[in-house]
């Protein structure tokens, strides 16, 4: 490139420009273009200078923004920088320029003419087109998460009202049974006295009257412990399992020798577990005590109680040899409210539900295998 | 006129006690049967007697909720028993339950003829035998 | 000057005569367009300027949609800044869109004004029939467009955000003191109303002397709208300056000034 000869290599640099250069005179004309702008624009030189205003290479919209923005900042500050412009070229095809402008003043201060620089930004217009379409979807979608979040937060509160609304029926309407049934329970005692119990038909009614008062006040006991446990705020701490069952398990072996049964505990030392003293105790008493409930009269009745360390639980585990449960055909209603599953054994069968919800309110789980006639398996799992 | 057998398939002594005496007050069937739970109740429905005939009552008023097969555990395979010991059958659903939804799925059942609520009185099951005899199941 | 009025348009006062010029800048721009204009007047008037609402240092917050959807919201605010200083016998300059301001101004409040100067006006951008306002619809949407894609090196309403340096608050100062930066949504929406005027009804309605100032080679109001313009007010003078552009005030002050001096001592 370099010739030694100063104004050719000048010549050279100005022509090969990766910019385009424009001179124009204050009417707008074009005094002097360099090779780059001419190829930008697909002209040759003959055809511009001195013939083409910079306002011909515009679109219509362009040559409105040149009049009221372009042309007024020039004016007042002497210089414009970066204005896109849309480029049109001989061929009618359109690319987007980014345009800098300096008005050149003479010795008196008149403008003499004005140099523009002029870079092709084709590239470019298409980030920024992507950039703006992105804002305008990020805009739109936060517009639309303030509008859903609203929505939630009215359907929580709407939620938590029906919820109170509920806890409160329930309570009132337990309450408000409470009082009959403690009535009945003093009449038919009194009626009781006065019956003749000769009589069968009436001794086996006496006997119903005082089984349901029994069995409903058990209901009533149970749906109020229900809603007590929904109401309260568990405090957790942590828990040794081993202490728990060295106080329960006294009592549950005693009955357990009752039936001619037997208990087999094997647990490590260490069985630290987050939960809550009194429902863990509940727990275990609910679930070993069914376990002797629940025995098979054709064997000797057999419980083992073993507990070991997982990653984030502790899980216990009480297996024993009694008449099993159907979970095919009763599976899903074992938690649930008021269920019995076998003829022989009396209770308000609340149990499992109570348990359950308590295991949950500690933040574990509990799990069931079982066998008809051979015998189930609780897995009880403790967060530790 | 009276039925021949009326089956009552309820897990509760007093209700069936209760039931049992009222319908033998009213004086309307010869035979009155109570089953504790819906396996009791099949495994009646499709025994033979020594002639190799299944029982066939006019009357049975079935609870939702009993231990080893509820309700609509025994209405599933009830559903599936030979037409033959099904016929001039009535299956009353007869509940303490006052849980809309379970009044509808108990009519979903073909075998369901109505839901009542507990107790039974004297007016509901005298309708049961107009519909018996118009069904011609009965003459009166 | 601390009226709520006076602040909304960024209204200044200058110049030690009696009576009053009243300048309104065009769209793109604000009351600095004039600077080159003013000093030929300050000895014998009294200079009023502003900002319309939404342009320079107006009080953006002020900027209802609704209110400025035709001209009459910015009719309404220059007749209550004339009102608050109370103005009388003013001449109104008004450029471009901002004559068609100054024309239903003085149709609404004939005795306010006493001459009018408009300066490359346009009754209507759009062609209509034999009209040739010299646009078509779809070139006002293109505008609109290219509004869009300059808007992040106009805007002074994310100044701070280009400078990188909301700490220290005199830095955006600089940039705001550029000229021409507005907010870019209310510079769509006055582009809109802008050039999707249409006031030749109200031009036979004016009774009041008026200057017509045109150019050459104007891209946005040609000769002819001149020429248009002209024919419907009654008693108006047309003077058609040899420059390009749009804005005389601004390319060829000196001619400009010229013409309305003439004007004013004529009348």
């Amino acid at each position: 490139m370099t010739t030694g000869n100063f104004k050719t290599d000048l010549q050279e640099l100005y022509n090969t420009a990766p910019c385009g250069y424009l001179c124009t005179s204050p009417s707008g004309q074009i005094i002097e273009a360099n090779k780059r702008f001419l190829d930008f624009v697909g002209y040759t030189s003959e055809e511009v200078i001195g013939l083409k205003n910079l306002t011909d290479f515009l679109t219509v919209a362009g040559r409105i923004f040149h009049e009221t923005n372009y042309q007024v900042v020039l004016k007042l500050q002497g210089e414009v920088k970066e204005v896109n412009f849309s480029f049109v070229r001989k061929d009618l095809s359109q690319f987007p320029i980014l345009i800098n402008s300096i008005e050149v003043k003479d010795k008196k201060g008149v403008p003499a003419f004005t140099q523009s620089t002029i870079f092709d930004i084709s590239q470019r217009k298409k980030y920024e087109q992507q950039l703006l379409d992105t804002k305008r979807d990020a805009v739109a979608l936060s517009k639309e998460l303030a509008t859903r979040n609203e929505l939630l937060e009215q359907q929580t509160k709407e939620l938590n009202l029906a919820k109170e609304e509920l806890e409160n029926l329930a309570y009132v309407a337990t309450h408000d049974l409470k009082l009959p049934i403690i009535n009945i329970e003093g009449h038919f005692q009194y009626l009781k006295e006065k019956l003749p119990k000769e009589n069968a038909d009436i001794a086996e009614s006496i006997g119903f009257v005082d089984e349901s008062i029994l069995q409903y006040k058990q209901t009533i006991h149970g749906l109020i412990e229900a809603i007590r446990l929904r109401e309260s705020q568990v405090q957790l701490e942590a828990i040794n399992l081993i202490d728990i069952l060295e106080v329960i398990i006294p009592t549950l072996q005693a009955k357990a020798k009752e039936v001619g049964g037997v208990l087999n505990i094997s647990i490590d030392s260490k069985a630290y577990v987050w939960g809550n003293g009194i429902y863990i105790t509940s727990i275990l008493q609910n679930i070993i005590g069914n376990a002797i409930k629940y025995r098979s009269s054709e064997r000797k009745l057999e419980i083992k109680i073993s507990g070991k360390e997982l990653k984030e639980h502790f899980q216990m585990k009480v297996e024993d040899n009694g008449i099993g449960i159907d979970l095919e055909m009763n599976g899903d209603k074992l938690f649930g409210m008021f269920n019995r599953f076998s003829n022989h054994v009396e209770g308000s069968g609340m149990g499992l539900y109570m348990t359950k919800k308590m295991i949950e309110a500690v933040g574990g789980k509990i799990e069931v295998e079982s066998v008809t006639d051979k015998g189930s398996t609780f897995y009880i799992y403790f967060k530790k | 006129m009276k039925l021949k057998e009326i089956l009552l398939i309820d897990d509760s002594a007093a209700t069936n006690t209760l039931n049992r005496r009222f319908l033998e007050q009213m004086n309307i069937v010869e035979k009155i049967t109570i089953k504790l739970n819906g396996q009791e109740g099949l495994t009646y429905l499709t025994s033979k007697n020594e002639f190799g005939v299944s029982p066939s009552p006019n009357l049975i008023f079935l609870d939702i909720n009993m231990p080893v097969m509820d309700g609509f555990q025994f209405l599933e395979k009830y559903d599936k028993l030979d037409s033959s010991l099904k016929a001039e059958i009535l299956v009353i659903m007869l509940t303490s339950s006052i849980n809309e939804k379970d009044a509808e799925k108990a009519r979903k059942y073909d075998a369901v003829h109505d839901f009542m609520q507990k107790p039974l009185s004297e007016a509901q099951v005298n309708n049961l035998l107009d519909e018996l005899s118009l069904l011609r199941f009965i003459t009166v | 000057m601390s009226s709520e009025i006076l602040m909304r348009n960024h209204v200044n006062v200058i110049g030690e005569g009696d009576k009053t010029l009243l300048f309104i800048h065009g769209y793109g721009c604000d009351q600095s367009m004039w600077r080159f204009i003013n000093p030929a007047f300050l000895k014998d008037y009294k200079l009023v300027q502003l900002d319309l609402v939404g342009c320079g240092n107006s009080d953006d917050n002020a900027y209802e949609y609704e209110k400025y959807n035709t001209l009459q919201g910015h009719v309404d605010d220059v007749l209550e800044v004339c009102n608050e200083l109370y103005l009388k016998d003013i001449t109104i300059i008004g450029h471009s869109i901002s004559a068609n301001i100054a024309l239903l101004m003085s149709i609404q409040s004939p005795q306010l004004i006493d001459r009018l100067v408009m300066v490359c006006p346009s009754p209507r951008f759009i062609n209509d029939n034999d009209y040739v306002g010299g646009f078509m619809q779809s070139d006002i949407d293109e505008l609109i467009e290219t509004l869009d894609s300059n808007y992040l090196g106009w805007s002074k309403g994310i100044a701070p955000v280009i400078m990188g340096h909301p700490e220290r608050p005199e830095l955006a100062l600089e940039l705001e003191e550029s000229f021409c930066r507005n907010n870019p949504d209310i510079a769509r929406h006055f582009a809109r109303v802008t050039f999707l005027c249409d006031n030749r009804e109200d031009l036979e309605k004016i009774d009041t002397k008026t200057l017509i100032i045109h150019c050459e080679n104007d891209n946005l109001a040609s000769v002819a709208v001149g020429q248009f313009v002209h024919e419907h007010i009654k008693g108006s003078v047309l003077s058609i300056l040899d420059t390009n552009g749009h804005c005389p005030h601004l390319s060829a002050p000196k001619e400009t000034i010229e013409v309305m001096k003439e004007f004013f001592s004529a009348s």
